[in-house]
């Protein structure tokens, strides 16, 4: 039986300024969810909250019935990757493999195009290519969700393409949820879209929506 | 005996981990508990009790700089399931017990 991730009554506020204004969200494991919003909106708030890495003035989390603080509290669940690097730059990818339990031999067969990385410490990477392997391992790491914010941001075209045809397939066995600026990506490949507004999250179903609430022009 | 490999596994794992987080912090430590060492070796179990509240404030000090340092790869420990109690944990521990090994080895040589 799949369970989901729902998490409701968000509220969160910095002093005066309220950043989320109850918040509901259901993530299911068998589909790409995205979230898009204007800088400062709260995308990335809301991820740290749903990990467990911030903590808001009011949230009710839960994996299917069991309710939780923290999603990585529970082995095996979720991974998630920052809009920054956060990989120290001394590992190589066959060790970030290890570290992740991806299989080095089933990783290299899909994506041999990095055959030649394999054994090269980060720091002497692109900060392009140092993205798209951490984009990479996070998603092919086998948890049940996969939580990523911008992970377009600094990949080539050539490698969005891949990227996306990659999450696609990965939902047959896990959930996805991304956060992007660059909407179209996001767009082409969701399930479910929302646009954070106000402290709010409206249901997105195509560009016309995002246009009425101003999101593009 | 498939459960003892898969365990000695996520034992290396992890002690990899833990390494890999502590190396920075280990390398400074070091220097101070060398400096340690001396003070013990020069002065004798006098001095052990303020080396140990030296090496007890210092390595707290060390860590909480350590661990603003590195702050943005705490994504990296957490996704592979060590969280930030247990890297700080270890890396204080590990580095304490090799310091009281140090100490009592310059205590015997010393007797």
């Amino acid at each position: 039986m799949t369970k989901n991730i729902s998490i409701d009554s968000v509220f969160l506020e910095f002093g005066d300024h309220k950043v989320l204004r109850g918040i509901n969200l259901v993530f299911e494991q068998h589909q790409v969810v995205g979230l898009l919003g204007r800088n400062g909106c709260g995308k990335s708030c809301l991820l740290k909250i749903i990990i467990g890495e911030l903590l808001p003035q009011s949230m009710h989390l839960r994996w299917g019935e069991q309710q939780l603080f923290s999603l990585y509290k529970k082995r095996g669940l979720i991974n998630y990757l920052p809009q920054h690097e956060c990989h120290p730059h001394s590992l190589r990818l066959r060790s970030m493999l290890k570290f992740y339990d991806v299989p080095v031999r089933s990783f290299l067969d899909t994506y041999s195009f990095l055959a030649e990385q394999i054994d090269v410490p980060l720091f002497d990477l692109s900060g392009g290519q140092r993205r798209l392997i951490e984009v990479l391992v996070v998603l092919e790491s086998p948890v049940r969700f996969s939580i990523l914010d911008e992970p377009f941001s600094h990949v080539m075209p050539k490698h969005i393409g891949l990227l996306q045809k990659r999450m696609r397939s990965l939902t047959s066995r896990k959930g996805i949820v991304i956060t992007d600026h660059q909407y179209r990506n996001v767009l082409d490949i969701s399930d479910q879209l929302f646009l954070m507004r106000d402290g709010m999250l409206r249901r997105i179903e195509g560009e016309e929506d995002l246009r009425f609430y101003q999101y593009i022009r | 005996m498939i459960c003892m490999s898969s365990l000695l596994r996520l034992f290396e794992k992890r002690l990899k981990i833990h390494f890999l987080y502590a190396k920075g912090f280990l390398a400074i430590s070091s220097v101070l508990s060398l400096l340690s060492f001396w003070l013990f070796y020069r002065i004798g179990l006098g001095a052990l009790s303020e080396l140990i509240w030296f090496k007890l404030i210092s390595n707290s000090l060390l860590l909480f700089v350590h661990q603003r340092w590195r702050a943005k790869e705490i994504f990296f420990y957490l996704n592979v399931g060590v969280g930030r109690v247990g890297l700080l944990t270890v890396s204080f521990l590990a580095d304490f017990v090799l310091w009281i090994i140090g100490i009592t080895l310059i205590f015997q040589l010393n007797t």
